[in-house]
């Protein structure tokens, strides 16, 4: 079997990459994990770690990167409220090791390997995360936006056992839609990782702390689908459609989900539909081929494959 | 998302429009240094290339356990691993079973792995990210690494013609026989390397144009360099500009007369320009030196189909067996198939091509 579990990479690969992912979600860190070890030295040789009883604030930047010293100086002019904490600048492979403000006082460490910025799944720079003395992390700040200065407080507050501003400290996000974020994006990772069981648990609990997030609840529909659940996937998209009646994405679940349950004139309809009024139709062309393939229908079924490369190429899911 | 949009638009017309990004070696040539190849290996480690290297010869196989010709490259591998103090050679397998292997194809390669007593590690290539990411085109693909650490040889496949060579070649590098007069790789400046991999960022955003000029100024630096020219011939046949990227893929055999995906670039830009006798008669030219290169395979069939010619399948099946990973050769069947008559073969093949390029979008890159 060349392809092993490729119906399943398919079934969630569309809407792993539809659903708009928040900057902080890409990260692999969430607030509570536990903070990777930093495998490089500093400029000096020295090791660089975090915790043992002192806050730290990593600050993950580009050399000649204008956002990356502006965070710098940004850090720098928090003097007050960095007291007592450790202060420790990475630096990217991608560029130089930056020159620090005068006043900004930082272990500097060239992860030259990316080592780092691969354990704590940097994506972008300037980031910055917070740890606490614990080496628990307690916040992780994409960019370095106007609301920073705060955020960075609210962290640091956290981590020093003061009260802080929840709402600054997950930049706006309620408890539940932090929770429903961090579960979503485990489940994602999870089914990248083709633990469809464990990823549709996280999905259906990411569905549970954020009813209103239509995107758990498409992965929901999806991983059902592609665990062979598809009664329920059906319940599940139906119910999307019933609150939000033209989710496009919800239509194709649904068409898929009554083609696997025997639905198959409604189903047709519908997906056929989807291939004329959606601009994302190729799961619609892929499931109407399958079927067409399955009804022994063979230029029916070349011609919605067609559509659907042709598609893939345009860029379109 | 706007973003990931200009990305999947940018990118996959890149991507797909050529099978040369996704499948041939293409940011690799003699002389370059490898890019790390870490993972986890079969039995639950951890593997990482720059373990095994440092020595006088590193080789790194990509294969899988549907290859044919997989087996026995591993087994001549081995032997000759054996043969060798552990100092002198270092040897990683990556194999490229699937994109989401199941528990049924690990336990598979394990067996393998252990019956045939590999000495040597073996990364399970998940998400094919390696795969992609060296642009492997076809199955097993080699790399030879010398003592500095840098591409001494690529083997694609594994040809009749062609494998004693890079064995004799590793020979050379272990200093069990003298050195042939081959032409030293040279040592390319890593400002192209550097100008290359930020016109490939550029693209992803959108940037073509400036993406051209950064792979010009790569030109500039290093004549010798065809990642940048290969990278330029595609940019170009993607935006539907025939003659410019004829005239890179030209600059690239200029300088590589012999390079497989150049030959393979100029041909889609003959194709591009009408002229389908030309780009067979190059393709045909490319076969020859290179017969294990499924993508000149797969083109060329696909033009003898389009001619009515029975050889067409033939190759455009062979080129699958080489490599049944690439969405673009299984496309090229697909359409073989329903040009030859047959409907039913045509549709598997196709959407066997749709299931590749939506999967193939889950690790990106």
């Amino acid at each position: 079997m060349v392809h092993g579990n490729l119906r399943f990479c398919v079934a969630v690969a569309a809407l792993l990459l539809l659903v708009a992912t928040p900057a902080t979600a890409r990260f692999r860190l969430h607030r509570g994990d536990v903070a990777p070890a930093i495998p490089v030295a500093d400029t000096d040789g020295q090791p660089v770690t975090t915790g043992g009883a002192t806050t730290s604030v990593l600050l993950f930047v580009r050399g000649g990167q204008a956002r990356s010293d502006h965070l710098l100086t940004a850090v720098a002019a928090l003097k007050e409220t960095r007291r007592g904490t450790r202060t420790v600048v990475v630096a990217s492979p991608r560029g130089p090791v930056p020159a620090l403000p005068a006043e900004l006082s930082a272990v500097v460490a060239h992860d030259a390997q990316g080592a780092t910025f691969k354990a704590y799944g940097v994506v972008m720079t300037p980031t910055t995360v917070v740890v606490d003395g614990a080496g628990k992390v307690v916040a992780v700040i994409a960019g370095v936006g106007q609301d920073f200065g705060g955020r960075l407080g609210a962290a640091l507050d956290a981590a020093a056992g003061r009260p802080y501003n929840e709402v600054l400290l997950t930049g706006g996000e309620s408890p539940a839609a932090a929770q429903a974020r961090g579960e979503l994006e485990r489940a994602r990772l999870l089914a990248a990782d083709g633990k469809s069981e464990e990823a549709l648990a996280a999905a259906k609990a990411a569905a549970a702390a954020a009813p209103g997030e239509i995107a758990a609840r498409l992965l929901v529909g999806e991983l059902l689908l592609a665990t062979g659940a598809s009664g329920e996937a059906r319940a599940d998209f139906e119910q999307i459609l019933k609150d939000h009646p033209r989710q496009p994405q919800a239509e194709i679940g649904l068409g898929r989900a009554l083609l696997a349950t025997g639905e198959e004139k409604r189903a047709v309809e519908l997906l056929k539909k989807a291939t004329r009024t959606n601009p994302n139709p190729v799961r619609a062309h892929y499931a109407l081929g399958r079927y067409y393939e399955g009804q022994s229908r063979w230029d029916e079924a070349v011609a919605e494959y067609r559509a659907a490369v042709a598609k893939l190429k345009e860029g379109r899911r | 998302m706007r973003r990931l949009r200009r990305w999947l638009v940018w990118s996959l017309v890149v991507l797909l429009a050529s099978p040369g990004l996704a499948n041939g070696f293409s940011r690799l040539m003699a002389g370059m240094e490898l890019p790390a190849v870490d993972g986890e290996s079969i039995d639950g480690g951890s593997v990482h290339l720059s373990d095994h290297t440092g020595k006088r010869a590193t080789v790194v196989v990509f294969w899988a356990t549907w290859s044919d010709n997989s087996l026995p490259a591993l087994r001549r591998l081995a032997a000759y691993k054996e043969a060798i103090a552990s100092g002198d050679l270092g040897v990683v397998s990556v194999n490229v079973e699937a994109q989401a292997p199941t528990d049924v194809e690990r336990a598979k390669v394990a067996q393998v792995a252990a019956a045939e007593h590999l000495p040597f590690p073996v990364i399970l290539d998940r998400g094919l990210d390696r795969f992609h990411r060296f642009g492997v085109v076809a199955v097993p693909s080699t790399i030879l690494l010398g003592g500095d650490g840098r591409v001494a040889e690529l083997l694609i496949g594994y040809p009749l013609v062609g494998r004693d060579g890079f064995f004799r070649h590793l020979d050379e590098l272990l200093g069990k026989v003298p050195k042939a007069a081959r032409p030293a790789a040279k040592v390319l400046p890593k400002a192209a390397v550097r100008l290359t991999h930020l016109a490939e960022r550029l693209l992803v955003r959108d940037r073509h144009a400036v993406a051209l000029e950064k792979l010009a100024e790569a030109e500039r630096i290093a004549p010798d360099f065809l990642p940048a020219y290969r990278l330029a011939a595609r940019i170009h046949l993607a935006a539907g500009d025939a003659k410019a990227a004829a005239a890179a893929a030209n600059r690239c055999l200029a300088t590589a007369s012999e390079d497989a995906e150049c030959l393979l670039l100029a041909a889609r830009a003959q194709v591009a320009e009408g002229d389908g006798a030309g780009a067979r008669a190059r393709l045909a030219g490319c076969v020859e030196q290179h017969p294990d290169y499924a993508a000149c395979l797969a083109l060329l069939g696909s033009l003898e189909v389009k001619g009515g010619e029975a050889t067409g399948l033939d190759r455009l099946t062979r080129a699958v067996a080489l490599n049944p990973l690439d969405p673009d050769i299984q496309e090229l069947l697909g359409e073989g198939r329903v040009a030859a008559g047959d409907p039913k073969g045509g549709a598997g093949a196709l959407r066997r091509a749709v299931e590749l390029r939506m999967a193939s979008r889950l690790g990106g890159p």
